[in-house]
């Protein structure tokens, strides 16, 4: 409640501004979302014992247009979750509500023993823009990923490839200053303060040569590390090209210590068909080169720049293909030669009608290492999903 | 700014001379080919519109606001379906990205994910990014004088020119003698078959110029399915300056 008074307080002045300024009198709002269900069934061996969860998932996301010079944007997750997972495990709602950000803006609405909801506002920011320059403060996602699924450049808002249900992805509470030179290229200087309040500052700057968006970074990250990057995006064989390096320093043991390397390449090729494949490949400096694969470990490890994945090196394939206009058939594949990890996840996805899809996702893990080691298992979802 | 507006009121002068011009003579099967096109492209334009996919046991539709500047530049935002209201596509040259916002990325598209349809469309994608030229890429030929549902037209012959990338064999259009309408169009493939037709109809006034407002677009051989666009409104010769093409506006229109 209290926060709600807040979120008006924020609000009015600008309401206020906008209804004084008659210059800027327009004021449009737009709002959308959708509501989902979605059946979770998990296992470590497929013919023994499954866990049954289920997650009622609502997304409201506002924006608003104030005048030729502002925005305003805020977008709230609200999820009840039931099941076999919410009796079994009492420290789930709190896993759940893991504070992201340094901003609290998460909270338990209500929790029993078979049923809890959470509540997370993951963009709460206000956009001014004058000219060329744009001015962005609060809780916003700050993109600077090329490749689609590891993303090094991506310094702020690190997603988790296997969090699918999670599209619109985390944000980042961060002061961004933008400033376009061309109509293709950007200045971007972000100041992001994150959940133990260590800051991260970076600057980029992407310009578009030679048909392909380059970029360079760099900044301190978390107060602790020295980092250079470089991204592109380009065309090889009319397919798309993407690569990401980003190189970190310990900004402590700077004369004494060798940096680390994170680097993605990507290649994706649409045929006339409409089939999409994907390839990308990831270097991850700090993975384990050997080792056995945990899958609890590698399911609800942190992911950030520093830890994409758990192994030194990755392999991703994706396929998709319409079959018919409204129903569409994904799979993808990931390969970890250090700890001989194996994933594959079939999917499809069928519009039901104008506004609600049908999917069934799975994942499936398997390993050296045996089931009851931790070391196969999977999971298979089904969700419908209105939007509106 | 004034330089543009200057060309732009020399062009608009060429375009009324032209039209004066044939109107006064017979004209050539180049010339009212020539005028159906600037017609409906305009030296720029704003729209709003609605393909809906017709299919004997369901219908999408997908709804959207665009904003094109010569064949170099053009910008579309989705207004409909719910899940892809907000997204935006560029393109400036042979360059396209495309804006998510709901994930703040801009993704640059490689030329192959053009390609990509949209659930199974009759539209495809070069009549999308007019990639051809009705004009530039064909021959063309006056074959006859034929009524279409009430409306007095030319029947013209476009032949592609052999070094033009043209995914027709031949195609036939009957554009209206008096508006330079382009009421009815058939498209062949290389082995004379009649591969789609389009039809257009309901003429509205859209800012200075009258236009049909829908088009049928109907695949040959297949019973009950075809794509329909309706042009909601539209506005051409508007004034619209090269930056808003640009990577920085992508985000702030709406």
């Amino acid at each position: 409640m209290k926060k709600t008074i807040l979120y008006i307080l924020i609000l009015l002045p600008f309401i206020n501004f906008a209804q004084n300024d008659s210059l800027q009198k327009t004021i449009t709002i737009d709002f959308k979302g959708y509501l989902k269900y979605m059946q979770t069934l998990s296992f470590q061996d497929i013919d023994g014992n499954w866990t049954t969860d289920n997650l009622i998932h609502n997304r409201l996301q506002f924006h608003s247009q104030i005048g030729n010079h502002l925005n305003f944007d805020v977008a709230m997750r609200n999820r009840i979750f039931y099941g076999e997972t919410v009796n079994l495990l009492p420290q789930y709602p709190d896993f759940i509500n893991q504070k992201q950000g340094f901003l609290n803006l998460s909270n338990i609405v209500f929790k029993s023993q078979s049923v809890f909801m959470h509540t997370a506002i993951d963009r709460l920011f206000l956009n001014y823009s004058f000219g060329k320059v744009e001015i962005t403060i609060g809780r916003q996602r700050i993109n600077w990923g090329q490749t689609f699924a590891f993303n090094p450049n991506d310094l702020f808002n690190s997603a988790d490839f296997f969090d699918f249900d999670y599209e619109e992805k985390p944000g980042a509470d961060a002061i961004r200053i933008q400033w376009y030179p061309s109509y293709t290229s950007k200045f971007d200087v972000v100041a992001q303060i994150d959940e133990n309040k260590k800051l991260t500052t970076a600057a980029l700057y992407r310009f578009n040569r030679w048909n392909t968006d380059i970029q360079f970074l760099g900044g301190l990250y978390k107060q602790h590390d020295y980092i250079v990057g470089a991204g592109f995006s380009g065309n090889l064989f009319k397919g798309g090209l993407r690569g990401e390096l980003s190189y970190f320093h310990p900004e402590e043991t700077w004369a004494d210590t060798n940096g680390t390397i994170v680097a993605s390449l990507a290649y994706d090729y649409t045929f006339s068909n409409s089939l999409m494949i994907q390839l990308e490949a990831l270097y991850n400096g700090y993975g384990q080169s050997s080792g056995d694969f945990n899958l609890s470990q590698f399911y609800f490890m942190q992911i950030s720049p520093q830890n994409l994945a758990l192994a030194e090196w990755s392999y991703l394939f994706t396929a998709s293909y319409p079959i018919t206009p409204l129903m569409s058939f994904q799979f993808s594949s990931m390969y970890s030669p250090s700890n001989k990890a194996f994933y594959y996840g079939p999917s499809i996805s069928y519009s039901l009608k104008e506004n609600l899809d049908f999917s069934i996702f799975s994942q499936i893990f398997t390993s050296e290492t045996t089931a009851t080691n931790g070391g196969k298992g999977g999971f298979l979802f089904w969700r419908l999903k209105g939007s509106f | 700014m004034k330089r543009f507006q200057i060309i732009k009121v020399f062009l608009a002068l060429c375009f009324i001379s032209v039209q004066g011009l044939a109107k006064a003579q017979t004209p050539s099967a180049q010339e009212i080919v020539e005028n159906a096109d600037k017609l409906q492209r305009g030296i720029s334009n704003r729209s709003e519109m609605t393909m809906k996919i017709i299919r004997p046991k369901w219908e999408r539709s997908i709804s959207m606001k665009t904003w094109s500047k010569g064949t170099a530049y053009s910008m579309t935002y989705i207004t409909a379906p719910a899940k892809d209201k907000g997204q935006v596509f560029m393109k400036r040259d042979n360059e396209m990205w495309n804006w998510v916002p709901t994930i703040s990325r801009m993704i640059k598209l490689p030329p192959s994910m053009m390609s990509q349809g949209w659930m199974g469309s009759d539209y495809s994608n070069d009549d999308i990014l007019k990639e051809s030229s009705i004009v530039v890429d064909y021959t063309h030929k006056i074959i006859g004088n034929e009524n279409i549902n009430g409306i007095a037209c030319y029947k013209i012959e476009l032949i592609p020119k052999d070094d033009a990338t043209v995914v027709w064999g031949k195609v036939i259009k009957w554009i209206s003698q008096e508006n330079y309408w382009q009421i009815k169009t058939e498209y062949f493939d290389e082995d004379n078959e009649l591969v789609r037709t389009e039809i257009a109809s309901e003429i509205k006034t859209f800012g200075d110029r009258k236009l049909p407002s829908k088009v049928e677009i109907i695949p040959a051989n297949k019973v009950g399915q075809k794509t329909v666009i309706e042009i909601i409104s539209s506005e051409f010769n508007i004034s619209i300056e090269d930056a808003f093409f640009s990577q920085q506006n992508m985000k702030r229109i709406h």
